[in-house]
C-alpha cells in the first residue's frame, strides 16, 4: 500500500510540472526532411518509414505535423506514383487548409514535373 | 478500519492532486496570446550555412519546423517549397529575397517568411579538447508589408574532451564524427534558443489547442 502511495506521490508531483502535450506527433519526420535536404536518400526508404509512422500515429489517434502529407506526396512523386502523390496532396489540403494555395500550385503544376 | 479510511483519503487526496496540479500552476502563469497582425503561415527558406561540409543548416531548418509547428504555425513543406525554388534558378537565399512578396504569397500562400543563418565555431585546445558552438540567428519577414515583424539569436555550444593516450589520427577521426552528430543535437538546441529562449522570443502561432 506504502509504495501505491509513493507512486502516486511521483504522479502527483510529474502532473503538477505541467508538461504541455505535444501538438503533433513527429516520428521520423524531422530527420526525414534533414536528410532529404541533404540529398543522396532512398525514396523508397523514406515512403516505408514514412507509411509506417503514418500508421502508427493513425492507430493511437494522433495528428501528423503540418508538411507530412506533402512530403510524402512529393516522395510519391519522385517514386513514379502520381496517383499516390495527388491523395497526399488533397490530405495536406483537407487538413491543413493553409496549405490549399500551395498544393494547388503543384497540383495544377504538374506538367512541369514536381518531384520527377 | 479507520486506518484504512485515512490511506483511502489520502489516494483521494493524491489522485485529486494529480490532476489538478496542471491547472493550479496553469493559472498563475499568462499565456501570451497570438497577436492577430503576425503572419500565420510560413515559409521557410534555405539558411544560410555557414559550416561547411557539416549539414548544420539542414538540421536548423529541420528543426525550426518542428519548433514552429508546434509554436502554433502552419509551416509550409520546405522540401517542396525548396524545389520550387529550385527549379526557378533560385537556390540561396540572398536570391530569394529580391523576390516579390505578392509572388511568394500568391504561389506559396504565404505570410511571412523566415530567413535563418547558422554559423559554427570550433576552437581546438592544447589540452585535446573541442570546443563547438553553433550560432543561429533568424528574421520573419511579414509579406503583407515587407516588414521585418522578428529578429532572434540562438546559440549552443559543447565540448569533446579526448584522452591524450589516443594517438593524434584516432582523435580526429572520433572528433569529426561527434562534431558531425552533433551539428544535428547542436542545431536542434539552437533552434530551441533562437525562437523561445532569446530576448524577444517568437510569440506563440494561432494554430494551437488552447
Amino acid at each position: 500500500m506504502s509504495r501505491l502511495l509513493l507512486f502516486l506521490l511521483f504522479a502527483a508531483v510529474s502532473f503538477s510540472g505541467c508538461a504541455q502535450q505535444p501538438l503533433y506527433a513527429w516520428g521520423p519526420f524531422e530527420n526525414v526532411i534533414s536528410r532529404i535536404l541533404q540529398g543522396g536518400y532512398n525514396v523508397n526508404g523514406e515512403i516505408l518509414r514514412m507509411e509506417q509512422f503514418g500508421r502508427e500515429a493513425a492507430m493511437r489517434g494522433q495528428k501528423l505535423p503540418p508538411g507530412y502529407h506533402a512530403q510524402l506526396g512529393l516522395l510519391y512523386a519522385e517514386a513514379g506514383n502520381e496517383d499516390r502523390m495527388e491523395v497526399e496532396y488533397m490530405q495536406e489540403k483537407d487538413l491543413y487548409p493553409p496549405s490549399g494555395t500551395f498544393m494547388d500550385f503543384l497540383l495544377s503544376n504538374r506538367e512541369a514535373g514536381y518531384g520527377k | 478500519m479507520g486506518s484504512r479510511m485515512r490511506r483511502g483519503g489520502l489516494l483521494v487526496i493524491l489522485v485529486m492532486f494529480s490532476f489538478s496540479g496542471c491547472t493550479l500552476i496553469g493559472a498563475n502563469n499568462s499565456t501570451p496570446r497570438f497577436n492577430q497582425s503576425l503572419p500565420r503561415v510560413l515559409l521557410l527558406v534555405p539558411p544560410v550555412n555557414r559550416t561547411p561540409g557539416f549539414p548544420t543548416g539542414e538540421n536548423l531548418l529541420a528543426w525550426s519546423v518542428v519548433i514552429l509547428s508546434e509554436a502554433g504555425y502552419y509551416v509550409l513543406p520546405p522540401v517542396l517549397t525548396s524545389e520550387v525554388f529550385a527549379r526557378h534558378g533560385f537556390k540561396r537565399q540572398e536570391q530569394i529575397r529580391n523576390i516579390a512578396p505578392e509572388k511568394l504569397r500568391r504561389i506559396f500562400g504565404a505570410e511571412g517568411v523566415v530567413y535563418l543563418t547558422v554559423d559554427g565555431t570550433g576552437t581546438r585546445h592544447q589540452v585535446s579538447g573541442i570546443r563547438a558552438g553553433v550560432h543561429a540567428s533568424g528574421e520573419l519577414v511579414d509579406l503583407r508589408s515587407g516588414r521585418t515583424r522578428w529578429k532572434g539569436r540562438g546559440d549552443s555550444e559543447g565540448g569533446f574532451t579526448f584522452s591524450t593516450l589516443l594517438p593524434e589520427p584516432i582523435q580526429m577521426m572520433i572528433s569529426s564524427e561527434l562534431w558531425m552528430t552533433a551539428s544535428q543535437s547542436m542545431a536542434g538546441q539552437a533552434a530551441v534558443n533562437l525562437f523561445l529562449h532569446g530576448d524577444t522570443p517568437l510569440p506563440p502561432g494561432p494554430f494551437r489547442r488552447d
